[in-house]
């Protein structure tokens, strides 16, 4: 498990592993300096990280790190938030997407990992023992991809392996990627839930670069949901273009030629939304962007948001669709308005007893 | 670099037309009546070359001393080059006000002649500008336009900001963007607006922008239109060409606004983007009379059958 690993095409731009002072003797250091020899390690003083020296090649950072590492997902009161708690395990991700938020919150290419595992399990292990009669909905995909750096670092197969432990935790790993390397340590699949986003082709073809095709993504969810676990898809963000009707019927019905309504434990739709600054360095960083021009206006939670009737007609389009599938109560939005909710699905959050219940319920497959 | 003796010339002695004169020279009458009734108390400077003695500073003075027939006092300074000269020629006249014409003289004078690093550290203080400022980087991006907007910038018709959009415009689209800007002055926030829209229009429809104006006929002014309704107009036309939809809800908005207010002084406004569907009123009144009459109208108003479409306005059911 720890000898040298064929490097996955989306970790080729790591150049680089720096790893903190006090982390020179983690397991997780160890791990991934076999994993990845060829790369030059420097040990670094956390203080003096050497900032000035990235360039335009990644780096991976196994880091101490002394903040919260279960997390609240911020919602806001004005749309419905699904009630997810977030495990950090990481900041920032290798692949390249125009749409990602974490273009905002980090300006480097510093692909940084917890490396202070003993913290990480020591925390979760109290907050999520303290009332065994207390669910938990939990993920890592909210500041990295899940399963990006998964190759290098094992990360969330130590997370399955340690949640064993814990079945009033349901872990969600969260991806754009193919790495199922953690399938053979788990005991309970119904506490895993393997999920992946997906978009209309086009968007996977013109604005997500270094990631799997929606094809592999569906043919591991397939994979997953014949192991007897459950999946979880999000159609986050979905944008409008030329065609977007039929891209995302064509996605919509693709998922159908993989699996079942009952293999998805629940699908979220959110539509692209931003802080006012990320249009900037969307523009910069992928200058061939259009969808950024679209027609938004800037929500009740000082989010940018496309224009709510423009929206809706997408939603409602990708729920009938869904709906001839089979799709029903799984289908959620990702911060919407209860109007919103009832003009889309009919019923709002209330009517399900309230989204994080409702979800907290299909994630344990009540 | 400054030498103390005072020199004396005839102002035909001192060549003026030095390109590093970059301040237009000041010279009117009440200088002029001042060195003749005082004298000149500050020499200029110059640069002297063999026989000849290049004016580095002080134009007006040797204007002046040349139309009163006298001779001009100045100090020598070794400058050596023309970008020396120029920088002691801007420290000399530092305490004048620099406007975007001067600026633009000023950086385009040197930008050839010097690295951005040094334009900011050196000149821009001397133009009042902090080398780190903002606007020192939207100098540096003017610097990298083609010429044809200087004179609009010069004359005030448009503001400096606007180099953020105008340098993501193809050249065919700054052709077609400048006419709008010759004869009409635009606010900062009007010029930036007006050229946003029609950059983010033209990305969004994949059409240049030179299309957008033609398809559009945003015409450049019309038979008794002031300038101001002029900037206006084209303002609203190109936000609605930007927001074709939400301004399809604005106008029906404002429809269904007027007939429900119609008579009554209460304004009826959507809030928040028509995300919610509600809505705000308004209304003022200084006496108890005039607030009766607004309650009676509020209690008149709220029968109007237009409310339920006004809370509807942006909800796809």
């Amino acid at each position: 498990m720890d000898s040298k690993i064929k490097i996955p095409s989306h970790l080729q731009g790591i150049e680089k592993i720096y790893v903190d002072q006090t982390m020179v003797d983690a397991p997780l250091t160890k791990r991934v300096t076999s994993r990845l020899p060829d790369l030059p390690v420097e040990v670094v003083d956390p203080e003096n990280f050497p900032h000035d020296e990235q360039g335009e090649g990644q780096s991976l950072y196994l880091k101490e790190y002394k903040g919260k590492f279960l997390r609240f997902c911020p919602g806001t009161r004005y749309y419905h938030c699904c009630g997810y708690r977030i495990i950090h395990i990481g900041e920032n991700c290798p692949m390249a997407c125009s749409y990602c938020i974490l273009q905002a919150y980090f300006q480097d290419k510093v692909l940084k990992v917890w490396a202070n595992q003993g913290d990480l399990f020591d925390e979760l292990g109290q907050a999520f023992s303290a009332d065994p009669g207390a669910r938990f909905r939990v993920g890592t995909g909210e500041f990295t991809d899940s399963l990006a750096l998964e190759a290098a670092t094992g990360y969330s197969r130590d997370l399955v392996d340690f949640l064993q432990d814990y079945p009033n935790v349901a872990l969600e790993l969260k991806s754009k990627v193919i790495d199922l390397s953690w399938m053979d340590v788990v005991k309970r699949t119904d506490r895993i839930l393997p999920a992946w986003s997906l978009n209309a082709p086009f968007v996977n073809e013109h604005e997500e670069f270094g990631v799997s095709t929606l094809k592999e993504r569906l043919e591991a969810a397939k994979v997953c949901a014949d192991a007897g676990f459950r999946v979880c898809l999000h159609f986050d963000p979905i944008i409008r273009f030329d065609g977007w009707r039929e891209g995302y019927a064509e996605i919509v019905d693709m998922i159908f030629d993989y699996l079942k309504p009952e293999n998805i434990a629940y699908l979220s739709m959110g539509s692209f939304r931003h802080m006012p600054h990320l249009k900037p360095i969307i523009e910069r960083n992928f200058p061939e962007t259009t969808y950024i021009f679209d027609e938004y206006i800037i929500g009740n939670d000082n989010k940018v948001r496309l224009l709510r009737p423009l929206r809706m007609r997408q939603f409602k389009f990708i729920v009938d669709r869904l709906r001839k599938h089979g799709m029903d109560k799984q289908m959620y939005f990702c911060m919407e308005s209860t109007e919103n909710w009832q003009d889309t699905f009919g019923y709002t959050p209330k009517d399900l007893g309230g989204l994080g219940k409702h979800l907290m319920s299909q994630a344990f497959g009540d | 670099m400054i030498e103390s003796q005072i020199y004396s010339f005839a102002p035909l002695e001192i060549d003026c037309s030095g390109e590093w004169l970059l301040y237009p020279s000041s010279s009117d009458g009440d200088f002029r009546d001042s060195i003749m009734t005082i004298g000149q108390l500050v020499p200029v400077l110059v640069e002297i070359d063999g026989v000849k003695a290049k004016l580095i500073a002080g134009r007006s003075r040797v204007a002046a001393a040349e139309s009163l027939g006298l001779s001009v006092k100045a100090i020598a300074v070794i400058a050596g080059d023309d970008v020396s000269r120029a920088l002691i020629h801007l420290e000399e006249n530092r305490s004048r006000v620099a406007d975007d014409a001067l600026k633009l003289a000023v950086f385009r004078y040197l930008y050839s002649r010097m690295d951005k690093k040094e334009l900011s550290q050196r000149v821009a203080p001397l133009l009042g500008i902090k080398p780190k400022a903002r606007d020192m980087k939207l100098w540096l991006e003017w610097m990298e336009l083609s010429h044809d907007f200087d004179g609009v910038l010069a004359d005030g018709n448009i503001p400096l900001a606007a180099v953020t959009v105008l340098s993501k415009l193809s050249e065919e689209d700054k052709a077609a963007v400048l006419p709008y800007f010759k004869n009409l002055g635009w606010s900062r926030s009007n010029a930036v607006n007006f050229l946003t829209w029609l950059y983010e229009t033209s990305r969004r429809d994949s059409k240049s922008v030179a299309t957008i104006l033609e398809e559009k006929d945003l015409s450049l002014a019309r038979e008794n239109e002031s300038p101001k309704d002029g900037v206006a107009r084209l303002c609203k036309s190109a936000k609605q060409i930007r927001y074709p939809a939400f301004s399809e809800l604005l106008k029906a908005q404002e429809k269904i606004v007027s007939e429900i207010c119609v008579g009554t002084k209460w304004r009826v406004e959507s809030v928040g983007n028509f995300e919610t569907g509600e809505v705000m009123l308004q209304t003022r009144f200084k006496s108890r009379d005039v607030m009766q009459r607004a309650i009676e109208d509020l209690s008149s108003i709220q029968k109007s059958g237009g409310w339920d479409e006004l809370f509807e306005l942006g909800r796809e059911k």
